[in-house]
């Protein structure tokens, strides 16, 4: 199956049915991506599930019933293709990932084929599409497409879904030896079977259930079970339907035992029955009442709560590890719902039994790493400064395990603001142990290597150093001018020798930068290197704005050192000497200077033949003694 | 599609994320890096299942699909990622795909990834020409699709002994189904170890929720109490258990997704029995008085159980606290929830008693006893829906009509005490020909006048029952 030229895709000789099933996916589609970023309740989705609600209810009232199958790759409608999975010639997706075009959303939630029968309300589809983009914003373990469509109870929607579940699925970065978290195995066999989605009546057929006076046409009892009554050759014995062990295994009655006993207490069902029933309405409004009770606290309310019974129940090490690793899930499935308030108070059930998160800095880690991330990076870069600020105070509460997503939210940022929040929020994460930080400064991006530069800097102190040098050998200017902006963090006699080495660089802003660190605080080597430089060969060879730097910053910090060096340049040129910007900096310098040395040299300077050389003296002279 | 091939195409989905893994650490660390082999010598792991028979593996990738032997791996929420991202490093090569080849060794490995590894230097034409200068033997890249199938469909591998398909026309053909999958998916859920590798929860609800829809309708699921045996596995006690509750929920009014969780509470309560057995052996008839004290345990290790197999969730939260409270005495410390699948997990082990031989206990007689026994450690509503789900007399009961007709209960109905019945024996007691049966709710002019102890009960069950 050869996939069509990018962006295009061919309609020629679909029905009217199909082009507008086609269109309504498309919509879908592009509905999802919105979702996807902003939220299924922003307002524009709304808006846009509005617009969808209406053209599919038109598309089942023009066109139906429309019976839409389910590929991986493809949605078919009957035998026609109306929404493919799109790539290039290469094979490289157009409109977005392939698992975000709509054929694989649909397809990993477990959908195989959805009707929309006739009579089909706007309740229901806007239901339908309500559901489609809750689903699709993130992967959820609990709910997926299927069950919340069985429990819409929706009576014109249909669903043939996969009953099997995924296999295995290794976690990525997966080694031999760690701990796997996987998916699930398999449940059942791979035959789709159909699921009825009406709530109260039993619509499997399409026709109204048969009156009870009907099921008397039918007079087997279903054979599968059995039939201890026959008399004229039926079989007789049950035939349990259950499969055979697997090989190994233990024998399937063996992992069960009965833990109930029969009860010596004997009264007649019909007795007990019509004491209960002549209270049954006290007792059903008393139970609704407490079952809305039981039912009312939040999530998170009901976890602690459970928890502290669990705790109260088995107190052993083993418990509570369990108890975390269930914990831990939940962080991570907040977090991939972008609820950052949910997440943070998953966190707080989990520090209360790991405060110090020994326990479960790895697991987070590794829940974390499992994570859709462009989800949750896309989600950042629409959100309110609100929103954002809430995920980077959990981030940096959850600490080094959501490193790795803090990276990829500061790598995927499109605006200014978020990638400053996420640089911070990495220097307060890993403000106690910024090594954490090394493994990022290799990374292929410049932008996430500047950013983490960044990073460090606002850590600061001597332990950012050596990651500070590594980065300054980075290829890219931006990264080595972050690394001598963070340089201003580090204290003095550190940073020194590599504000040194930045000296011969070629960037003049990068210079410009490293010389202003060296004027904060008197440095012998710092005056030492820039005599060095002044006095080098090649110091002609520079640009004049190099020099002029050169030799503007050696006024704040040189002594008497440097005078040979400044008298020298002052007088380059010897009878043919000009005038230059150089050569009255110079001589400003030693004016800056101001020591007998110095002032000797510009009064020498003053008697020399040549006229640049005098005037240069002059004009320092004549002016006030501060920076030139 | 085989297991077999299921388990090909998931050994490729592990190289697949093992050579992604392999590639993004070669970004920090260079070819020949402590690091970078160890992730070289677990992408060699996982390659050699894949070559163990003696052929070459090919990955080839086509419209951003990957195939593996010409097979298409799978596209799962948690590969599609690596999928991609393998299709990219190839597509960056400007390469279709690779063969690795039995035999290939580490440093043959590391050498192909020396000149893989730098994009932009070797491509195409010239990165196979690379392979073969380094002397190669064992990996190569494939610079088209040519000559290469792929699609191709795995023959059929028919079951040794394929059970009879079920007819979704027949009689209750969609409870019996729906049934059957719940049996052969709880049987895997306990018997193979999968709650140790990590379960979703959706997946479970897809296993009660086509239950959970026959439930209320002329052909419920409950029929298939009849099915309860005394040497039950945990399966398929678990999927008893889950009918009944449902049955009870469904009796209470509960609202769809409170359902779904009452069925996956239910197929989930005893997750934590399997250790017991396993720790204290199989031969319950020989358990000391201590032994079952120990056994109480297993509603905590059911809760450790899960809370590891499963993300937590409204749902997985649900099932915990039901494993947890199922055998709690005092209605006011059990949740309503748990107290559901109390009552329906009592009722189906009394029930299996039943099918002990020298049993004379009837379906009648259990209710009563479950009621009278247990009856004070659930919510009054949840005792009358469990008579509302299950009816007054329980299927497989044999009850006698006003007219002397002998009947056995199929299935409940909206009145507890006018069940769909079958007509088995007239009022002689004399058995009736499959001809003369006729199954239907109780006439309206009829009423059950008795439930039938087990020894008025027409003699071939009787028989049955003494041998």
């Amino acid at each position: 199956m050869s996939m069509p030229p990018t962006g295009r895709r061919t309609r020629s000789g679909l029905s009217p049915a199909a082009l507008d099933a086609a269109d309504w996916l498309e919509q879908l589609e592009r509905l999802v991506h919105l979702a996807r970023r902003h939220g299924p309740y922003a307002s524009h989705v709304r808006n846009g599930r509005e617009r969808a609600t209406v053209d599919g209810v038109h598309l089942v009232h023009d066109h139906g019933p429309i019976v839409l199958t389910v590929l991986p790759l493809e949605i078919r409608l009957a035998h026609e293709s109306v929404m493919r999975a799109e790539g290039d010639e290469a094979g490289h997706p157009t409109r977005g990932p392939i698992e975000r075009q709509l054929p694989a959303v649909l397809h990993q939630q477990g959908l195989r084929q959805l009707s929309l029968l006739d009579d089909l309300t706007r309740d229901e589809m806007l239901t339908l599409v309500q559901i489609l983009l809750d689903v699709s914003t993130a992967h959820d373990p609990g709910d997926d497409l299927v069950t919340l469509l069985w429990r819409a109870g929706l009576a014109h929607v249909r669903v043939r879904s996969a009953a099997s579940a995924p296999l295995q699925d290794a976690e990525p970065g997966h080694s031999p030896s760690a701990p796997v978290r996987v998916q699930a195995a398999d449940l059942v066999d791979d035959r789709p079977f159909d699921q009825v989605l009406s709530g109260d009546s039993f619509s499997r057929h399409q026709e109204p259930p048969p009156p009870s006076s009907d099921i008397t046409s039918r007079t087997t009892f279903p054979a599968v079970f059995g039939d201890p009554f026959a008399i004229d050759g039926a079989p007789t014995g049950p035939a349990p339907a259950t499969s055979a062990p697997t090989a190994g295994e233990p024998a399937p009655a063996d992992t069960h035992f009965d833990d109930w006993l029969i009860p010596s207490e004997d009264a007649t069902a019909g007795a007990l029955w019509q004491q209960l029933v002549f209270d049954e309405d006290r007792h059903a409004a008393d139970f609704q009442e407490r079952w809305k009770v039981e039912t009312s606290p939040t999530h998170a309310t009901q976890v602690r709560a459970f928890v502290d019974e669990v705790r109260a129940a088995d107190p052993s090490e083993d418990m509570r590890d369990a108890v975390l690793t269930s914990l831990v899930s939940w962080v991570a499935n907040a977090v991939q719902h972008c609820e950052w308030s949910e997440a943070r108070q998953a966190l707080d059930a989990v520090r209360t039994l790991d405060p110090d998160g020994s326990r479960t800095e790895a697991p987070l880690a590794q829940s974390l790493a499992g994570l859709d991330r462009d989800v949750v990076a896309e989600r950042l870069d629409a959100a309110t400064q609100e929103e954002q600020a809430r995920f980077f105070a959990l981030a940096v509460a959850i600490g080094r395990p959501i490193l790795d997503l803090l990276i990829h939210v500061l790598a995927q940022a499109g605006r200014a603001r978020l990638r400053a929040a996420a640089t911070t929020a990495l220097a307060y994460t890993c403000g106690d142990q910024p090594d954490a930080l090394r493994p990022y400064l290799n990374d292929s991006r410049w932008h996430v290597v500047r950013n983490v530069v960044f990073a460090l800097g606002q850590i600061g102190g001597p332990a950012v150093m050596p990651m500070l040098v590594s980065a300054s050998r980075h290829l890219d200017t931006r990264v080595r001018r972050a690394v001598v902006q963070a340089l201003g963090q580090v204290p003095a006699p550190q940073r020194t020798p590599l504000l040194v080495q930045q000296l011969d660089s070629s960037d003049v802003p990068l210079l410009q930068h490293a010389l202003q660190l060296m004027t904060r605080e008197p440095d012998a080597r710092a005056a030492s290197a820039l005599i060095d430089r002044i006095s080098a060969p090649d110091f002609e060879s520079l640009s004049p704005e190099r020099k002029l730097a050169l030799l503007q910053t050696l006024a704040d910090v040189a002594d008497d050192q440097a005078v040979p060096a400044l008298e020298q340049l002052l007088h380059r040129g010897g009878w043919f000497a000009r005038r230059s910007p150089e050569r009255t900096a110079a001589a400003r310098t030693l004016a800056r200077i101001g020591s007998p040395l110095a002032m000797a040299a510009l009064q020498n300077g003053l008697a020399a033949r040549a006229d640049a050389v005098r005037l240069a003296c002059a004009d320092a002279l004549d002016q006030p003694r501060t920076a030139p | 599609m085989s297991a077999k091939i299921d388990l090909i195409h998931e050994q490729g989905l592990v190289v697949v994320h093992r050579f992604v893994q392999l590639m993004r650490t070669s970004r920090t660390y260079a070819v020949g890096n402590q690091t970078f082999s160890r992730h070289l010598a677990e992408l060699l792991a996982g390659l050699e299942p894949l070559l163990a028979d003696g052929g070459d593996m090919t990955l080839a990738v086509r419209a951003g699909d990957v195939y593996l032997n010409g097979s298409r791996l799978p596209l799962r929420q948690k590969s599609l990622r690596f999928l991609e991202a393998m299709a990219d490093e190839l597509g960056m090569r400007r390469i279709h795909g690779l063969v690795f080849r039995p035999g290939v060794t580490i440093p043959e490995l590391e050498a192909f990834m020396r000149v893989f590894v730098p994009s932009e230097q070797f491509k195409g034409a010239e990165l196979a020409a690379s392979c073969v200068e380094q002397g190669l033997d064992h990996v190569a890249v494939l610079l088209d699709l040519e000559g290469i199938a792929l699609d191709v469909e795995p023959a059929p591998v028919a079951p040794a002994e394929a059970p009879p398909a079920l007819d979704e026309n027949a009689p209750f053909g969609p409870a019996l189904i729906a049934y059957e999958q719940a049996l052969s998916g709880a049987e895997r859920l306990f018997a193979t170890g999968a709650l140790e590798q990590g379960v979703e929860m959706r997946w479970v609800q897809r296993l009660v929720q086509p239950l959970a829809d026959t439930i209320g309708t002329p052909e419920p699921a409950t029929l298939a109490l009849v099915d309860i045996g005394h040497e039950d596995s945990g399966g398929t006690h678990a999927v008893h258990v889950t009918i009944t509750a449902l049955a009870i929920g469904h009796a209470l009014g509960l609202a769809r997704r409170e359902l779904s969780d009452v069925g996956a509470a239910a197929l989930l309560h005893d997750a934590g029995q399997p250790e017991i057995v396993r720790v204290l052996g199989s031969q319950m008839d020989h358990w000391s008085a201590a032994d079952w004290k120990d056994a109480q345990q297993h509603t905590l290790l059911g809760v450790r159980r899960l809370a590891v197999a499963t993300p937590l969730g409204p749902t997985a939260l649900r099932a915990m606290r039901v494993a947890l409270e199922h055998h709690v005495e005092d209605p006011q410390r059990a949740s309503l929830l748990a107290q559901i699948v109390s009552c329906a997990d009592a009722f189906v082990s009394v029930l299996a008693h039943r099918a002990m031989p020298g049993s004379t206990l009837t379906p009648y007689e259990a209710l009563g006893r479950v009621l009278a026994g247990y009856g004070e450690r659930w919510h009054p509503a949840v005792r009358i829906a469990l008579v509302r789900g299950i009816g007054l007399y329980p299927p497989g009961q044999v009850v006698r009509l006003d007219d002397g007709t002998l009947t056995r209960t199929v299935a409940p109905t909206a009145d507890p005490e006018r069940p769909l019945v079958e007509a088995i024996a007239d009022a002689h007691g004399t058995l009736l020909t499959s001809a003369q049966r006729w199954l239907g709710p109780v006439p309206a002019e009829r009423s059950i006048v008795a439930a039938l102890p087990l020894e008025q009960w027409p003699a071939a069950q009787q028989d049955e029952r003494a041998a």
